[in-house]
């Protein structure tokens, strides 16, 4: 077995040392080493989308990354969305007021996937928005509502 | 003395309650739950359809760092139980298994069955290093002929799947009395083989669970992400040998479970021995791959059909023989799948003679089980194309046919069909011309017209059904009395807490079952907590499954409610010098003689013993269960418009309209999610999803790499609209609604995708209509070969 190698991780502004082994993927870094089981596992090939979280910005799939690849990186997780007073981000008010979530398993990984979205492109078609959704899968909502709160987040933001 | 009325919170759509936790990252589901001192399992997995197991070395696996201890069915089966059926199947005419059902075993002993089926399991100190000890473990098999379709495994000197047993383990016959003269003496016959695909749910949370059993207390805690805590707290005590009060079983926030996570699964009952041989926290978090080979599959039938009509389209009779696919054991509650599939199949139509074979068969796949519709989708899949080929047969407009052969409204309520069920109530012809005019029908058709004139292709699908809700007695299991339970107690602040037996797992309880208790109690539901999935909170709970969250328990959380009410209205009355029947409760106010005294005070009075009337017990905490006499029936019409590539085979499905009837709708904007949800669970069978096996009994598509679960661009637009005809079985007046939607789906979609192809002659085709095989079935059809 590999030795363990020293990463350092920011993790919604907080850094992380740590000790980690060369194999083990980011995502579970952030949920077993970290603790922060906000970001789920659901599927191991990259298809369904619950692992994603922002690494410099841009939504990547934790599951298909080493840990060690983030090293020195800043990553944000759906536990660093809402502001410090505890208010909801408009991203997390829009899927509460679009029934934009059902189980909620999936729900992490649309937030950050939506935050990636809305700041690459500020005001999306319903096309582009469930174009951008191919690589995040939810069983409960059938998208729809999903693709109307990304909608009624990239108004509220654009206010 | 108030006189106005609080704003009735059934039929609001506030905010969900359980949303605020869900979208910070705070829930808390299965695999997110820690205890110091966990341990990890890897199960060891069958790679064999079918083979012998010569032997198992653990050895090298037991050697490596890390391990704790490997466990195998020598190890196992000496000394725990297998796991009983849930619910046995009665009324079979004929049976060939008069012995019963097969014991679902925790963990291959001697063969193994599927491919997945556990032969070991491996613990160690971490994740990683059970993994990496499993690929040491040194399984030496003799692979057996393989009993791949139901078909294959019915014909003689077929390989037994359980050796020395048939492999068909269920023929059940039910028929009216004159169906052959009625088949006799029709004008018109139709007959057609369908095909309902194996599909799998594909909750997004897989599978996971930690079991700890305390040595020092002789005390088993399982966390687990199942359906029912109960249940599995129950089928536990049975398989483990101890007393159900030595366990607690939760269920904490569950991702999805459709069915699939009703019952218990081998993998939490061999995470509780491996618990019981260490003394530690062993956990476990299912691959998506493991939930692939492992998690129930559904659907798997073949059906040969027939319907007897006149010239007018009007339908006399139906012949039904299905072949069912159980896989390699009777898991949870499917030895009844087939047969309440089989019974539906006359819909919403008001067809007086059937004829229904069922035929249940053990094969070397994955076990059925439940999933979304409960064998209610294939039974409707099949009338439903059906009519549409005896309309195109008959040149009649596939409106016009469903519309001739409906029941009517003045035949209910307790409409009973040929197969027995009884039908609660309904108006499905104001549920069919409801969905013509919101999809504008005309419309669409002469659109179509106009298209085919330019060489496109469009395709309108209708789909009239009815499915069943509120689990309880049938006609199939009158015995199966499924009751609900549910408590709810009031703090002296004024604060209510929901407990019930029926816990969700997306479905919204934490707000609708809130909305039940406030309509009764006038509490704002800020001050309402729910409380379910734990048994050491919850003292009874049959768990959620067939659309009964809000027709069972939320029967029962209103009995509950009710029984506070009355003995808070009791105390009033004593407050208030007056007799109960005199006091008024109006907006949260009980009054009487013309004084007055509120909620919160009579919940913080009722503890004052020298304000109690004599004999009243302090407190507030009343539980009550309900037992459901009937089903209830839901219904609906969809209309699906797909646009078809003839060029590629390319389907583009462009809106699904929506007409349910759930009887009384408490929340209409979860109930509309709902719909949207259980519609595209339908449209992944209709278009995309199929579980496919080699002919070694290989599971081919074993990944969401291979598994074709649908992506936002893959579903349309949903236009979803309810009318209401409250049940009668019920006080509340709901039907259930989870699972209509899942039936209504598929024909509406299918019917669509071969009406955009009647120019080109195509009758049928077998789902999932991939690309593929709309092409071919094209091309068949200009050649003249009829599928």
């Amino acid at each position: 077995m590999a030795e363990n190698v020293p990463i350092t991780l920011t993790i919604n502004g907080a850094e992380h040392s740590i000790d980690v082994e060369p194999r083990l993927l980011l995502v579970h870094a952030i949920r077993d080493v970290i603790g922060l089981t906000g970001t789920h596992v659901g599927c191991d090939t990259s298809q369904c989308g619950s692992c994603t979280v922002l690494l410099n910005g841009e939504a990547v799939k934790s599951c298909s990354m080493l840990a060690a690849q983030a090293d020195g990186q800043e990553i944000e997780t759906v536990e660093g969305l809402a502001a410090e007073d505890g208010d909801l981000h408009p991203i997390q008010q829009a899927f509460a007021e679009k029934h934009g979530l059902q189980c909620g398993f999936c729900t992490p990984g649309m937030l950050m996937l939506s935050k990636a979205l809305l700041n690459e492109n500020p005001n999306p078609t319903r096309d582009e928005i469930r174009h951008a959704l191919a690589g995040n899968m939810c069983r409960c909502t059938g998208y729809q509502n999903i693709v109307l709160a990304i909608e009624f987040a990239a108004e509220q933001l654009s206010r | 003395m108030t006189t106005s009325s609080p704003p009735r919170q059934i039929g609001q759509s506030p905010r969900r309650k359980e949303d605020d936790r869900l979208l910070r990252g705070q829930g808390a589901f299965s695999d997110d739950i820690n205890i110091p001192g966990t341990v990890w399992a890897h199960f060891v997995r069958s790679p064999h359809a079918h083979a012998r197991i010569v032997n198992i070395d653990s050895s090298a696996a037991m050697a490596h760092p890390g391990v704790l201890c490997v466990l195998t069915g020598a190890d196992v089966h000496p000394r725990y139980n297998p796991i009983p059926p849930v619910l046995a199947v009665r009324d079979a005419e004929n049976r060939d298994n008069e012995g019963g059902a097969p014991m679902f075993t925790l963990i291959a002993r001697d063969k193994a069955k599927y491919a997945g089926e556990i032969v070991a399991i491996v613990v160690a100190e971490t994740r990683e290093a059970a993994r990496d000890a499993a690929d040491l473990l040194r399984v030496d098999y003799e692979p057996l002929p393989v009993a791949n379709t139901p078909e294959q495994a019915m014909e003689p000197g077929a390989p037994e799947v359980h050796d020395g047993r048939s492999n068909e383990q269920v023929r059940w016959l039910k028929s009216t009395e004159n169906v052959s003269r009625t088949f006799e003496d029709s004008e018109i016959i139709l007959r057609h083989d369908f095909n309902n695909q194996r599909i799998h749910a594909v909750p997004m949370e897989p599978r996971a669970g930690i079991a700890h059993w305390d040595p020092a207390t002789q005390f088993l805690t399982i966390w687990a992400s199942i359906q029912g805590a109960h249940e599995l707290r129950t089928q536990m005590a049975e398989v483990l040998g101890i007393s159900p009060d030595q366990i607690r079983s939760v269920a904490p926030d569950v991702g999805g479970g459709f069915g699939a996570k009703h019952g218990g699964e081998v993998e939490y009952f061999l995470l509780a021995i491996a618990s019981m041989e260490l003394g530690l926290p062993v956990k476990w978090a299912a691959s998506r791959t493991e939930e692939f080979l492992s998690l129930s599959h559904a659907r798997g039938k073949t059906s040969e059909f027939e319907i007897a009509a006149d010239r007018d389209g009007r339908v006399k009779a139906l012949r039904l023989r299905h072949t069912t696919d159980l896989g390699a054991f009777p898991k949870g509650a499917t030895p009844i799948v087939a047969q309440t599939s089989a019974i539906i199949a006359t819909g919403v139509y008001g067809i007086r003679e059937a004829a229904f074979e069922v035929h249940s068969v053990y094969t070397n796949h994955t076990p059925e089980g439940a999933y979304r519709g409960y064998g209610r989708p294939e039974g409707i899949y099949l009338i439903e194309r059906a009519m549409d080929m005896l309309a195109r047969d008959l040149d009649i407009d596939p409106a016009e046919i469903r519309r001739r052969n409906m029941i009517q409204p003045e035949e209910f309520p307790y409409y009973r069909t040929p197969g027995g069920d009884i039908y609660d109530s309904g108006n499905y012809p104001e549920a069919l011309e409801r969905a013509l005019e919101v999809s504008d029908y005309e419309g669409l058709r002469s659109r179509q017209q106009e298209m085919r004139q330019d060489g496109k292709y469009l395709g309108i699908g209708l789909a009239s059904w009815v499915k069943t809700g509120g689990f309880g007695p049938s006609s199939l299991d009158p015995s199966s009395s499924m009751p609900e339970w549910a408590r709810v107690k009031v703090s002296p602040a004024g604060a209510v807490t929901i407990y019930t037996g029926s816990s969700p797992h997306g479905q919204g309880n934490y707000t609708t079952y809130a909305q039940v208790a406030a309509d009764t109690l006038h509490v704002p539901l800020d001050d309402i907590s729910v409380t379910h999935g734990d048994t050491a909170t919850v003292t009874y709970g049959m768990g959620t499954f067939a659309s009964r969250n809000m027709v069972v328990g939320g029967m029962a959380v209103l009995q509950a409610s009710q029984k506070i009410l009355d003995k808070m209205t009791r105390f009033a009355a004593h407050t208030l010098s007056a007799e109960p029947d005199a006091v008024a409760f109006t907006d949260g106010v009980f009054a009487a003689n013309g004084s007055s005294i509120t909620f919160r005070e009579v919940a913080a009075r009722i503890n004052q013993v020298l304000e109690r009337p004599v004999g009243m017990e302090m407190g507030l905490d009343e539980s009550s269960f309900y037992q459901p006499t009937h089903l209830t029936f839901n219904y609906g019409t969809y209309v699906a418009v797909v646009e078809v590539d003839p060029e590629t085979g390319d389907v583009d499905l462009q809106q699904l309209f929506c007409v349910d009837d759930q009887g009384v709708v408490v929340h209409p904007v979860i109930v509309e999610g709902q719909v949207h949800g259980g519609a595209a669970q339908g449209i992944g069978q209709a278009l995309y999803e199929d579980i496919v096996y080699d002919e070694n009994g290989q599971l081919l598509s074993g990944s969401l790499m291979d598994y074709a679960l649908p992506t936002a661009e893959m579903m349309p637009e949903f236009i979803s609209e309810f009318i209401e005809t409250p049940s009668p079985t019920n006080p509340l007046g709901v039907k259930g609604m989870g699972e209509g939607p899942t039936t209504g789906a598929p024909p509406a979609v299918v019917n669509a995708v071969v009406d955009a192809l009647a120019p080109f002659n195509v009758r049928d085709i077998a789902m999932p209509l991939t690309p593929e095989r709309v092409w071919r079935a094209i091309q068949d059809a200009q050649n003249g070969d009829q599928s």
